[in-house]
């Protein structure tokens, strides 16, 4: 461990000592860059994370004056790697720094890669709208590069996140496009009636009722077979029960659907804030009569 | 006065220490009570029979409880920070830098820890309250119900969708993979014989040909050099002859 430290200390202080001479043959910023590459991986046996993740942003600098672009970018990565267990905050703007340059360079791949660890880096720390942004960032991305499955993935975070942040008609037209999409692909059909579900619970949570049941026919048009699932048969009951403003059978409806399936937290936390609403709706009505 | 000031740090540094591993003991204690608490909470949660009175008990308990483990957590960071500066102003010290790198991988553990059981002990507190009713007799009901072959059937049915579910991520992702696979292969036969695309499309190439190209022009460099050498010397010579 302290070896590992001295040896690192030494690679950098030779590093810093190469970049400050003047070499009339061969590059210094390419011995420079070779030996920052090493110093950066004895700090990491050493574990001191934060000196290794600087020495990697000095390895970028190098590459970044040697026109290699990539390698800036890879060097960028690492240092990200590095900060993501001490400093979130280093992390991203790194991370960044890596996406900018696979961007000049044409990589739009790698940069819609390290977009969604931006994402999941912000996820881990609960900042959920920069996480909705970089999530659509990068579902952006990997659409250009017609990687529609990694694409779907992100926009499916962005649609759980938007809902969580009460923006629920991006919400639903994002899962919509998704259950449209996957209809026409014959493998991906059966997981149809799970898009349309989260989109009508998002449908229940504007309040509006007439909306929901227009939303319910379109999605029999979209898919004939959905009008016989369990879920549209929840969805239904559900508007059914709002429009009535009885608390009882809206419980009783989701009680039955939940001992045969049971609700995941996102599900059963906006339910919970349309059985809030509609509680609030008939107590209203209760001190009216 | 040297001498006294490190005394100074060093005893300052130890007392900040004796604290965080006293404050340590109490958050891993204070963590286990509070998961117990999220266990029981689900126990008494799953049976919504007597649903009036534990949740409103369980509930200010876990308040309270939520509310020490996250002051203990601040304090835990203070006395790093301050740990950390004492460091900072001691010197280089590989062991000082050693402790100091630890106390910080614990606190960041607790915090991970404790963010997970808060957000569970969440998640179990909105369902039950999501399904939670003034109507017992429903709950006797469909608690009778569920016994039903149409019940066993459908639930059969749901986890016969679950399967199907996993399976298709399952299935999304080999599509994927088949599809990258295919457009290398394509790559690949147009690549044939075209070192620039080539470059192009592969770092690693690239970066083997950068290299290449700047020692070429060290070497252009130096065979000028010993030309221009070998030149100057020849007029020399001439001159002198």
């Amino acid at each position: 461990m302290g070896d590992h430290l001295a040896r690192a200390e030494d690679f950098e202080n030779k590093a810093e000592k190469k970049l400050s001479s003047w070499g009339l043959f061969g590059s210094k910023f390419e011995d420079a860059a070779d030996l920052f590459d090493k110093s950066a991986n004895s700090y990491k046996l050493a574990k001191s994370w934060d000196k290794a993740g600087s020495t990697y942003i000095k390895l970028a600098s190098c590459h970044l004056k040697l026109e290699s672009k990539h390698e800036a970018a890879q060097a960028y990565v690492d240092a990200a790697r590095c900060y993501k267990k001490t400093n979130i905050n280093e992390s991203v703007s790194c991370l960044d720094n890596a996406v900018n340059i696979f961007c000049e360079i044409g990589r739009l791949s790698m940069a819609a890669r390290y977009l969604k660890e931006i994402a999941e880096l912000y996820e881990s720390e609960q900042n959920i709208s920069q996480a909705v942004a970089y999530y659509e960032k990068s579902a952006d991305f990997f659409e250009n590069e017609e990687v529609n499955t990694s694409a779907n993935q992100c926009k499916q975070k962005v649609a759980q996140f938007s809902a969580q942040l009460e923006q629920y008609q991006r919400s639903i037209e994002i899962y919509e496009d998704i259950a449209r999409q996957s209809l026409s692909n014959t493998l991906l059909k059966y997981g149809v009636k799970g898009h349309l579900l989260n989109a009508g619970i998002c449908e229940l949570c504007k309040g509006d009722v007439i909306a929901i049941t227009n939303a319910l026919e379109r999605y029999q048009d979209l898919d004939p077979t959905f009008s016989g699932t369990r879920e549209y048969r929840l969805l239904a009951d559900i508007a059914a029960a709002i429009d009535e403003e009885d608390v009882g059978k809206f419980t009783e409806v989701i009680k039955e659907f939940d001992s045969l399936t049971p609700l995941d937290s996102w599900k059963t936390t906006l339910l919970l804030r349309v059985k809030d609403k509609l509680k609030a709706k008939e107590i209203e009505e209760d001190d009216l009569t | 006065m040297r001498d006294t000031n490190l005394e100074l740090q060093e005893s300052g540094w130890e007392e900040l220490r004796k604290e965080a591993r006293k404050i340590e003991g109490d958050l891993d204690v204070k963590l286990s009570s509070y998961a117990k608490l999220g266990a029981r909470f689900t126990q008494g949660g799953s049976g919504y029979v007597d649903s009036g009175s534990p949740p409103i008990g369980s509930s200010r308990s876990w308040k309270s409880m939520e509310m020490e483990i996250q002051s203990l957590l601040e304090k835990l960071l203070d006395i790093n920070d301050s740990m950390s500066r004492c460091a900072a102003s001691a010197g280089p010290a590989t062991s000082v830098t050693q402790k100091l790198a630890r106390h910080r991988d614990i606190l960041h553990e607790f915090t991970q820890e404790f963010r997970r059981i808060k957000g569970n002990i969440n998640s179990m507190r909105e369902h039950a309250e999501l399904l939670s009713s003034v109507r017992d007799d429903i709950t006797d009901f469909k608690t009778s119900g569920s016994m039903s072959p149409r019940m066993q059937l459908l639930r059969e049915r749901a986890s016969i969708h679950g399967n199907i579910s996993h399976i298709d991520d399952v299935i999304s992702q080999a599509q994927a993979t088949r599809a990258v696979l295919g457009s290398q292969r394509t790559l690949f036969t147009d690549v044939q014989g075209k070192v620039k695309v080539l470059g192009d499309k592969f770092p690693m190439i690239r970066s083997l040909l950068g290299s290449i190209r700047r020692r070429r022009s060290r070497d252009t460099l130096i065979l000028s050099a010993v030309i221009a050498a070998c030149t100057l010397f020849l007029i020399i010579y001439w001159l002198s002859k």
